[in-house]
C-alpha cells in the first residue's frame, strides 16, 4: 500500500519492520535481515526509526553515534550521508534514531517525507526500517511508505491481538489520507471505536458505509484493500502449533479485513538468541549456522523473491494426523 | 473481497475452484484450527457467536467438496459450470442472472459468428480474440488510450502477474473495453478478479 504521491525513483527497496507491541523481535529482526542481506553481497543502509527510544546500535555492538536521525531533523546536518556510520559488516551502514529530544519523536509529516525523499536517493539496494513499538503516526506512515511492510509477531494473546491493532490503524491512517470529504473522515474516525453507534466492525462494513456516501471513495479504498499485503515473520516459535499460527493469522487477516497477508517464515526460539543479545552482537554475525539463524535467511529470502511459505512446507515438516 | 456470508466453499477456504483433494483436506484442518475453541488467531477479531458460524461453514463446505458428486453438483448449481464465481462487491443481483450480454458487430468476413460475450467467464484470450475477430490492431488500442502497449500485451496473455496494481488496471482496462464495444465496468471487474486469484498464494 504505498502512498501514490510517492513514486520510489531510485532502486533501493524498502522494508518496514513493525507490529504494534514492544519486544516481539522488530529491532532483533531489523538487524538479522539486515545483515543477511549484506551477506548475499547486497549493499543495505539499516535505519533505526524508533524514534526517541532508538537502540539499535545496540543489537549490532556499536556505540551510540554522534550523529543520528535527530540531527537530520533539526538540521544540524545537511546530508544524510553524514549520519551513515559503519557497523563493521560489510555493505551495512546504520543511521541511528534519535534518543534523547522528546519533540524529535514526533516530526511533521513533511519532515518525514524530506527525509525519505534522501533516503530514496541513496546508493542502497535495500533500506531497512526498524519501526518502534505501538502505533503512532509515525509508525504507520513509515510502514505506509515502504515497499515490503513487515510485521514481527509472537505467538502470544497480546502480540497478536497488536498485530491486528496495527493492521486496523494502518489502514484508517491510510483511509483517511484519501478521504478529504469532512463527512467520510468523521465516518472513518469513528470506526476506530470497536463500540461506534455506526455498527462498524470491520473495514468491509466501513467500505460499504463510505461507498455509499461517496461511490468513487469506496471504490479506492476497495483498491487499497486489494493492494496492502503485509508480511508477517512470527517469532520465537516453540512449537508446530506457532508456525501453524503464521497461516491462521494469514486466514482471519483474509475473513475480517479481506486483505492478504504473506506469511514469509518464522524464527525459533533459541538460546543462541539471547546469548548473542547479552553479549551486543548481532546474533547471525555470531551463531550463523543455528536455526534462528536458518529462519532468518529463510525470510530474507522470502522477501527478496516475493515468495510465502504454503501450508505444503507445515506439512512436510509436521507429524502426522 | 467479500463478506464470509457471501463467501463460496472455496472461498471459505481461501482455495482455488481447481484445488486437489489433498489440498481440500489440508485446508480444511487448517481451518479447523484457525476458528476452533482455542485458536490464537481468530478470538480478537470474531466473537464466538461469528467463530461458531465460520466452524458451521466450513463443515458443510467440506462435507461438499470432499465428495466428488457434491462437488461437480456445487460446481454446476452454484458457479455455473466450471466458471469461477465473480466478485460479489461490483456485481448486482440483476447481473448475476443476465451473464450474457450482445457482443459487438464482427465482421463477416471471419466466417464466425459470435453471438455474445460470456463476460463473467471470459480471460484475456478471449479478449484477445475478440479484438482480432473485429480487426483492431493492439497499437491503435495503445495510441487511442496512451496506454503503454505491454500492459495489453500481458492482459492478452492472461499475464496478470506482470499488469499493473488494481488502482490503474481497472481504468485501463475499462477504455480497453470500451474500444472493443464491451461493457467497461463488468470487463473491469472481472479482470480484477482474475488478477486477484492470480496474486493469491498456491492454495493452501
Amino acid at each position: 500500500m504505498q502512498l501514490q504521491d510517492q513514486t520510489n525513483p531510485s532502486k533501493s527497496e524498502i522494508w518496514a519492520v513493525g507490529g504494534g507491541k514492544g519486544g516481539t523481535g522488530k529491532s532483533f529482526l531489523s538487524a538479522n535481515l539486515a545483515i543477511a542481506l549484506s551477506n548475499q553481497g547486497k549493499r543495505v543502509l539499516l535505519i533505526d526509526a524508533d524514534l526517541g527510544c532508538a537502540n539499535l546500535h545496540t543489537c549490532l555492538g556499536i556505540d551510540y553515534p554522534e550523529s543520528t536521525l535527530s540531527d537530520l531533523l533539526t538540521g544540524r546536518i545537511k546530508r544524510i550521508e553524514e549520519a551513515i556510520v559503519p557497523t563493521g559488516i560489510a555493505d551495512l551502514g546504520l543511521i541511528s534514531g534519535a534518543q534523547d529530544i522528546l519533540e524529535m519523536a514526533n516530526p511533521k509529516y513533511a519532515q518525514k517525507m524530506r527525509l525519505l525523499k534522501q533516503i530514496q536517493e541513496l546508493d542502497m539496494e535495500y533500506i531497512i526500517l526498524d519501526l518502534g513499538a505501538g502505533t503512532s503516526f509515525n509508525i504507520l506512515d513509515f510502514f505506509l511508505i515502504a515497499d515490503q511492510g513487515i510485521l514481527a509477531v509472537l505467538p502470544e494473546p497480546t502480540s497478536i491481538e497488536n498485530v491486528y491493532r496495527f493492521i486496523k490503524s494502518v489502514f484508517y491512517r491510510r483511509f483517511r489520507k484519501i478521504a478529504r470529504e469532512d463527512s467520510v473522515r468523521e465516518i472513518i474516525a469513528r470506526a476506530m471505536d470497536q463500540k461506534n453507534e455506526n455498527g462498524i466492525k470491520t473495514p468491509y462494513d466501513l467500505i460499504e458505509q463510505v461507498a455509499r456516501m461517496d461511490g468513487a471513495v469506496g471504490e479506492q479504498l476497495k483498491n487499497e484493500m486489494y493492494s496492502f499485503r503485509p508480511k508477517l515473520v512470527v517469532n520465537q516459535v516453540r512449537s508446530k502449533d506457532d508456525i501453524t499460527l503464521g497461516f491462521s493469522m494469514r486466514s482471519s487477516c483474509t475473513k475480517y479485513f479481506g486483505i492478504t497477508v504473506e506469511y514469509v517464515g518464522y524464527v525459533e526460539y533459541d538460546d543462541h538468541v539471547w546469548q548473542a543479545t547479552k553479549r551486543r552482537r548481532p546474533m547471525l554475525t555470531e551463531y550463523p549456522m543455528s536455526s534462528s539463524a536458518r529462519g532468518i535467511h529463510k525470510v530474507a529470502d522470502n522477501l527478496v523473491h516475493h515468495k510465502q511459505l504454503t501450508i505444503d512446507y507445515l506439512v512436510k515438516t509436521a507429524p502426522r494426523r | 473481497m467479500k463478506p464470509l456470508l457471501e463467501q463460496n466453499f472455496y472461498e471459505v477456504f481461501e482455495i482455488s475452484t481447481g484445488a486437489t483433494r489433498a489440498q481440500i483436506d489440508q485446508a480444511y484442518e487448517l481451518a479447523k484450527k484457525t476458528y476452533g475453541d482455542n485458536s490464537l488467531a481468530a478470538y480478537s477479531l470474531f466473537d464466538s457467536e461469528e467463530r461458531k458460524e465460520i466452524i458451521r461453514k466450513i463443515h458443510l463446505a467440506y462435507e461438499t467438496l470432499s465428495d466428488e458428486n457434491r462437488r461437480s453438483q456445487y460446481d454446476r448449481d452454484l458457479l455455473g459450470l466450471a466458471a469461477p464465481e465473480k466478485p460479489a462487491s461490483s456485481v448486482s443481483e440483476s447481473v448475476k442472472t443476465a451473464p450474457v450480454v450482445a457482443a459487438p458487430a464482427l465482421p463477416k468476413s471471419t466466417g464466425e459468428t459470435m453471438e455474445s460475450v460470456e463476460i463473467e467467464s471470459l480471460t484475456g484470450l478471449d479478449l484477445r480474440q475478440i479484438r482480432e475477430r473485429l480487426g483492431i490492431p493492439l497499437q491503435e488500442i495503445a495510441n487511442k488510450t496512451r496506454i503503454n502497449i505491454t500492459y495489453f500485451q500481458f492482459l492478452e496473455k492472461n499475464q496478470f502477474r506482470s499488469l499493473p496494481p488494481s488502482v490503474y488496471l481497472r481504468s485501463y482496462v475499462i477504455q480497453y473495453a470500451r474500444l472493443l464495444g464491451l461493457d467497461g465496468d463488468r470487463v473491469a471487474d472481472r479482470i480484477l478478479w482474475l488478477v486477484e486469484q492470480s496474486r493469491k498464494p498456491d492454495p493452501i
